[in-house]
């Protein structure tokens, strides 16, 4: 499963010209302001403020948008140190305050990073079937028609069973096994085992 | 007041017959925002997600 970006720092410079080119997103961009706005929602009121006067509040542009003219991708927050005399207090009161806002902004980051991955995993059009950090290769259906106790389990994802979204048997595994959605496109890397036959041997 | 329908409809399909010969990719669709902080947080948040 693709994950969103988590970092503060690199999604409030963005915050701006997410605004501004809200109609002309590509799906990276979608996914940012997805996360990014989910999370803003759920802080305190003072702390959006906090954080619209450093970054949204920005008229410094960044990255320039490649098929926008005029328009920005990201923009450059105005300094501590500006802030702190607008706000009246020294540059390290204002950065220790920065961060911790930052890092209620993160915890929330994470927050709503979870849900909307779970959401994901529930819209998958096909799926694989995962347990830890195995995935499940083949199951066996009884003459009865109930699922055997015996499976087998891969590391390698692109050698998992797929499932389609209606698929009853999927749904039953995840009920009884606890197992968990992924998408079969996604591709992990596991370090290989070596195994020292002479020592087995002796 | 069908004929009217069928007369937007048949604009709109030339409009988007006429974006796609000159490679003019046809304006997505307008988000409006209320000009409020804290409101337009919340109608880009219920757009996207």
């Amino acid at each position: 499963m693709e994950n969103y970006c988590i970092h503060p720092q690199r999604l409030l410079p963005q915050w701006k010209a997410l605004v501004e080119n809200r109609s002309h997103l590509d799906e990276g961009e979608k996914r940012s302001a997805k996360i990014l706005f989910s999370a803003l929602k759920e802080m305190d009121k003072e702390d959006i403020q906090f954080l619209s006067a450093k970054y949204y509040q920005s008229e410094q542009g960044g990255r320039e948008h490649p098929l926008r003219e005029g328009y920005y991708k990201t923009y450059k927050p105005i300094s501590d140190q500006k802030m702190a005399i607008v706000s009246g207090i020294t540059s390290d009161k204002y950065r220790e305050k920065r961060l911790k806002v930052e890092n209620r902004l993160r915890a929330k980051l994470l927050e709503v990073n979870h849900k909307l991955l779970a959401i994901d995993r529930e819209n998958l059009e096909v799926y694989v079937l995962k347990l830890g950090d195995l995935y499940l290769k083949d199951y066996e259906i009884s003459s009865l028609g109930y699922i055997s106790k015996e499976f087998t389990f891969t590391q390698e994802s692109e050698k998992a069973t797929k499932f389609d979204k209606s698929s009853k048997v999927g749904m039953e595994l995840i009920r009884t096994m606890h197992l968990t959605k992924e998408n079969p496109s996604k591709t992990e890397w596991f370090p290989i085992l070596w195994i020292d036959m002479e020592q087995i041997v002796n | 007041m069908e004929l009217y329908e069928k007369t937007i409809e048949e604009i709109k399909e030339i409009e988007v017959a006429i974006e796609l010969r000159f490679g003019v990719d046809p304006d997505e669709e307008h988000i409006e925002l209320d000009g409020d902080l804290i409101n337009d947080i919340a109608i880009m948040s219920e757009v996207f997600c």
